[in-house]
């Protein structure tokens, strides 16, 4: 033991870490968390990500539902991408956007035309058109055409926006439903079988798949949205975006509220780090520190010390916090401090008073106290150093506890109703149904994170172990 | 000249650990005589325990080596397989008292049983049959028969370690080793558990293997001296021979160490520090610590110079 | 003699566990009053049964606003004659008492599976639920992590055996966190089992008990799988661990040396001596499946203390959640206290103690 001081120098402790696998293991996850923490910190600013993740629909508007993310498509089928078209960045590819006045009626005629190259193997999730309308006297009359790549031009229907700013949300629209039933039966000669939805008409291959929503398969090819109007009044005019709805966004997909996954997961990091790594360290250095007073004082003072520590052996610590998170509404940081306050004498502190019963009888601790070093000396320079080392690997590993302890709270819906956590993601997954509706990757994506970080501190906490226990290297 | 019971020829024990190959015992040879008492003397980790290992096979797993010969009465018990060993050799041929023995015994185990054990394993003697012997053994080391349903911390010390010793010979074994057997236990009754074992050695015949750090201690019990060093035996010698007139540099060192009452001689210590058996010092492994080494000393292993009577020493002091 | 010691051994232990308890609950009081909730949930319980009182036909021929005022003026009555228009300090041993007695007042929506707004009734019908699922999972985890640390140890060195070295790190993902995935392969994507909850509503109308016992067995397999192989490698590495430091120990050395057989060196010198240290270690368990039980429900849906707890805390269901508390205080004082007791019949050293 007597050299073993000499190991416990930050860099001798890391260069023997570096001898284990699980310590390189350890270390390199670790590492990579720390960096995605810092670039997240930097790249999105705390205020940012509060607002993106708490702006509800109005700022992720245009990405599409519980979209898987892009890189899925490597995997499998070629899933379409969300296809945006603007009429107010009229002469970009596939945007025309002409505007004729007939002067003598005090009349606009209005002619947007949208298209697209689809060549994907699924059909999109959704379709939406934005207007943004000015007129003074009465609203502009619009009618919106179709036309797929074999030419067939499909009349979808008579639209006049009743304020500014409106979105027709053609997906569920009644008059295009109707419209796109009567061209399936058309086409088909007879009723289908289960119609298609209307991202599915609009889309199908033009034969006998239109049957059935199982068997429908997209057309590829050249699309066209058209929407010719007529608008009333000198300075009247009408914009329109079409946002043709994906099944694919981003590196990590969307959730059911079609905010970007990338920002929880990312956000997620730093948060998970601070809450365990400060969970831990706390708790382990008060264990420590009460330990070391229960070890050294003995008497009355120890004998209460651990009646108490037995005590809370006893108390339900899951239910009080519940409670306390129930009845109080906390955030991550007072939910800290309630799960600090309540593990403050859980079990570390057994283990080691009797690590600190040991170091109390060595002689050079007896030698400071003939010499007249005071307790708090004593204990501050000659045992708790010695006891450091030994609960440091303890202290690395426990951290992926209180780690998931945050997430099993925000599971049961107790976590901080502000910030973005993995924890938070699974539950939104799982109150989402991401399970039975095959959304795997929104359980997946937070799972992942949360078993990368609990792996690290997990590894390096276990080669810490051998290093400073070497008799668990023996064994 | 009494009968050899038992002899060693060129036992060796390695152990293969993460820094490399541990050779705790390394060609050593030597004999024992019935009724005989050898002390095995030397510093702590020169390998008196593992030599008393090897001829008791109780090995640990990480084994590199383990070969030589160990006769008793002549049958070569190294050939033995491992059943057959603990079948008819431990506890029958030869028992242990261990080093540590406050911790020799189960605590959860009655002492009359643990006592009684070898006798239920290698007699195969009925329960009441057996306690009767273990209570005859207790008495013989001192414990009254009342203790037999005691638990072991409800011993003293000095009656765990008669305990253990009547655990020992309560199958009559004819060899008994005593692993550092009074090291844990105060002067008084170090000498209480000395006297017992003087006792016992002439009432029952027994021989010994008396393994000590301490060789004022050996001197007590011994009839003949082995002084190991660094895995393998430097010198042999008659009791009265080597505390009159040690030969190998070391063992006049470790003589030279023990502090006397009478005389106005200081204790001397042995500048540096026993070698590592991992890689231990070319040529004699003493050199290094040697205040009469030569040349010749660090090149070459010195064989085993025998000066007349039994008394053999392995020093290039002695080749002229 | 010796059973009288360890009558008063069993004694004081009761003594100290029901003591904590009576803390426990005290301080699940003092927290859960503090925005007094538990005031309004007396209270609104003493109205309830006030209003029942008022309910039969003798009181439909009064006037309404008159059956009011008496009703009000019975349920002063009875706060005064229940001692809570008193101060806190006295109120609180007041709910001390009936947590103590598990008079847990009525839940505001949560109803039992029998129609009871008791919370008592409501916890103590889903408590059974809980304890079967989290003991077959805690007992399933002790014997398997015996049996392999055992073999591990054994084996001590081996491939195997670096395998569960290098495995148990993995040992940190709990077991309802195992539960997702499971779910999403065995129920999500083989379809071979259920996602979740105690039995199918197709099976219960059979009204057959062996279809039945099968089909809770059937929704058993993941969440003690889930637990199992979260518990697994870290369980069976840490057995096997504590059997390589006991079976150093001088006294096997010694019982080897003796000629003790391999197989009674293992049962008398290592797992004997060893048990103390076990059974704590089982108790642990314990109390931790108890707490781990909320979480692991929620992800299963399994029909028991936790998915009352989680539909509690959703609804805002007070009176529930103090129950709950109350119960888990007591489960785990019962806990505690039967294997102190177990304890004590396997250390000699407590038998000894307290036998003479």
């Amino acid at each position: 033991m007597e050299n073993a001081a000499a190991e416990y120098s930050i860099k001798g402790i890391l260069k023997q870490l570096l001898t284990y696998k699980s310590g390189v293991f350890g270390i390199s996850l670790l590492v990579l968390l720390i960096l995605i923490s810092v670039y997240t910190m930097i790249t999105i600013p705390y205020s940012t990500a509060i607002e993106l993740w708490r702006g509800g629909e109005n700022v992720w508007i245009e990405n599409p539902r519980n979209a898987q993310p892009t890189w899925i498509r490597y995997l499998g089928k070629n899933l379409p991408e969300t296809i945006k078209r603007d009429s107010t960045q009229a002469g970009r590819v596939g945007t025309i956007k002409v505007l004729t006045p007939i002067p003598e009626r005090n009349m606009k005629l209005l002619h947007i035309s949208f298209s697209f190259d689809y060549e994907y193997d699924d059909f999109p999730s959704e379709i939406n058109i934005f207007f943004t309308s000015k007129y003074n006297t009465s609203a502009p009359l619009l009618r919106i055409y179709w036309i797929k790549p074999s030419g067939t031009k499909i009349n979808l229907m008579t639209y006049i926006p009743r304020s500014q700013e409106e979105r027709l949300s053609l997906s569920i629209n009644p008059t295009v439903s109707n419209r796109l039933y009567a061209y399936t039966v058309n086409v088909l000669g007879g009723e289908p079988q289960v119609p298609l939805l209307v991202e599915q008409a609009m889309f199908a291959m033009e034969d006998e798949t239109m049957n059935s929503t199982l068997t429908a398969t997209p057309m590829k090819g050249k699309y066209e949205l058209i929407i010719e109007g007529t608008l009333y009044g000198e300075d009247s005019d009408v914009d329109a975006k079409l946002i043709v709805y994906g099944k694919v966004y981003g590196l990590a997909g969307t959730d059911h509220l079609r905010r970007d996954l990338t920002v929880a997961l990312l956000w997620g990091t730093p948060i998970a780090l601070s809450f365990g790594l400060t969970a831990s360290l706390t708790i382990s250095l008060l264990q420590l520190l009460i330990a070391t007073i229960s070890g050294y004082y003995g008497g009355k003072v120890d004998s209460a010390i651990q009646r108490l520590t037995e005590g809370y052996m006893i108390l339900p610590f899951l239910p009080f916090l519940i409670l306390i998170a129930t009845f109080y509404r906390l955030d991550i940081w007072i939910l800290l401090l309630v799960i600090i306050v309540l593990s403050v004498f859980g079990g570390g502190v057994k283990s080691t008073r009797a690590l600190v019963m040991q170091i109390k009888e060595y002689p050079y601790i007896e030698a400071a106290k003939a010499y007249g070093a005071s307790s708090k000396r004593i204990i501050l320079l000659y045992i708790i150093p010695k006891i450091l080392p030994p609960i440091v690997p303890g202290l690395i590993g426990s951290v992926p506890g209180y780690v998931f302890l945050e997430a099993a709270l925000s599971l049961l819906g107790l976590g901080d109703p502000y910030l973005p956590s993995w924890g938070k993601i699974i539950e939104d997954s799982y109150a989402g149904g991401a399970l039975y509706k095959g959304h795997y990757y929104w359980v997946l994506e937070p799972a992942s994170m949360l078993i990368l970080t609990a792996l690290a501190f997990s590894f390096l906490g276990f080669a810490l172990d051998k290093i400073v226990n070497p008799k668990l290297r023996e064994v | 000249m009494t009968d050899t019971i038992l002899q060693s020829r060129n036992l060796k024990l390695y152990y293969a650990t993460r820094k490399g190959v541990v050779k705790a015992v390394n060609n050593v040879s030597f004999d024992l005589q019935k009724g005989e008492s050898l002390a095995l003397v030397g510093e702590s980790g020169c390998g008196k325990s593992s030599l008393a290992k090897a001829i008791i096979r109780l090995l640990p797993r990480n084994i590199a080596t383990y070969t030589g010969e160990v006769l008793l009465e002549g049958q070569d018990i190294m050939k033995l397989s491992d059943t057959q060993f603990r079948r008819q050799i431990r506890w029958k041929r030869i028992s242990m008292v261990f080093q540590g023995a406050m911790n020799s015994l189960n605590p959860v185990l009655k002492i009359g049983y643990q006592v009684a054990e070898p006798l239920l394993i290698h007699e195969e003697l009925d329960k009441k049959e057996a306690k009767k012997r273990a209570v005859e053994a207790l008495r013989i080391v001192g414990i009254h028969e009342s203790f037999v349903e005691r638990y072991p911390f409800e011993l003293s010390g000095g009656m765990k370690q008669r305990t253990v010793i009547a655990m020992a010979l309560v199958t009559n074994p004819d060899i008994l080793i005593l692993d550092e057997p009074t090291s844990a236990l105060d002067v008084i009754t170090q000498a209480n558990i000395m006297n017992l074992l003087k006792k016992l050695k002439k009432e029952m015949q027994l021989s010994y293997i008396f393994i000590t750090h301490d060789i004022g201690l050996s001197s007590e019990l011994a009839d003949k001296v082995a002084v190991m060093y660094a895995g393998e035996i430097q010198e042999v010698a008659d009791a009265d021979t080597f505390y009159a007139k040690p030969a190998h540099p070391y063992s006049q060192k470790l003589m030279a160490s023990v502090p006397t009452l009478r005389t106005e001689k200081k204790p001397e210590f042995i500048p540096g520090a026993p070698p590592s058996l991992v890689n231990p010092p070319s040529g004699c492994k003493f050199h290094p610590r040697c205040p009469s080494a030569f040349d010749r000393c660090s090149k070459e292993n010195p064989p085993v110079f025998d000066l007349g009577s039994g008394h053999l020493v392995k020093c290039w002091w002695y080749a002229k | 003699m010796a059973v009288k010691g360890f009558a008063k051994f069993v004694a004081k232990r009761v003594l100290t566990i029901f003591l904590v308890i009576v803390i426990a609950l005290y301080v699940t009081i003092f927290i859960a009053n503090m925005g007094g909730v538990v005031d309004e949930i007396v209270k609104s319980t003493i109205k309830m049964e006030v209003a029942m009182r008022f309910r039969g036909p003798e009181w439909q021929r009064y006037d309404p606003e008159e059956r009011e005022k008496l009703m009000l003026q019975e349920y002063e009555l009875e706060l005064a004659r229940r001692g809570l228009n008193q101060p806190f300090l006295i109120r609180s041993v007041i709910y001390l008492w009936n947590a103590l007695t598990l008079d847990l007042g009525r839940a505001e929506y949560l109803t039992s599976d029998t129609g009871s707004r008791y919370v008592r009734n409501i916890i103590l019908e889903r408590l059974p639920t809980t304890v079967m699922l989290f003991t077959t999972a805690t007992v399933l985890n002790f014997l398997i992590n015996m049996a392999v640390g055992l073999y591990l140890s054994r084996h001590h060195g081996s491939k195997l055996d670096k395998f569960f070295i290098g495995m148990a790190p993995t040992s940190v993902i709990p077991g309802w966190f195992y539960g997702i995935f499971l779910i999403l392969i065995f129920a999500s994507q083989l379809h071979i089992l259920p996602y979740g909850g105690l039995v199918d509503v197709e099976i219960v109308k059979t009204r057959d008990p062996f279809l039945y016992a099968m089909d809770v067995l059937k929704h058993m397999i993941l969440p003690l799988s889930s637990w199992i192989i979260s518990a697994f490698f870290l369980g069976c590495y840490s057995n096997r661990t504590f059997f390589l430091i006991f079976s150093t120990e001088d006294y096997v050395e010694a019982a080897r040396a003796k000629g003790v057989p391999p197989r009674q060196i293992e049962t008398k010198y290592i797992l004997r001596p060893s048990l103390p240290p076990i059974i704590t270690g089982f108790a642990l368990g314990l109390i931790n499946s108890w707490s781990g039980a909320i979480i692991t429900e929620r992800v299963f849906n399994w029909p028991g203390l936790g998915t009352v707890t989680y539909a509690a805390i959703n609804l805002f269901d007070s009176a529930v959640l103090i129950g709950v508390t109350v119960i888990y205080a007591y489960l785990l004082g019962a806990t505690v206290l039967i294997l102190d007791i177990l304890y004590g019949l396997i250390d000699p050293r407590i038998k000894v103690q307290y036998g003479r």
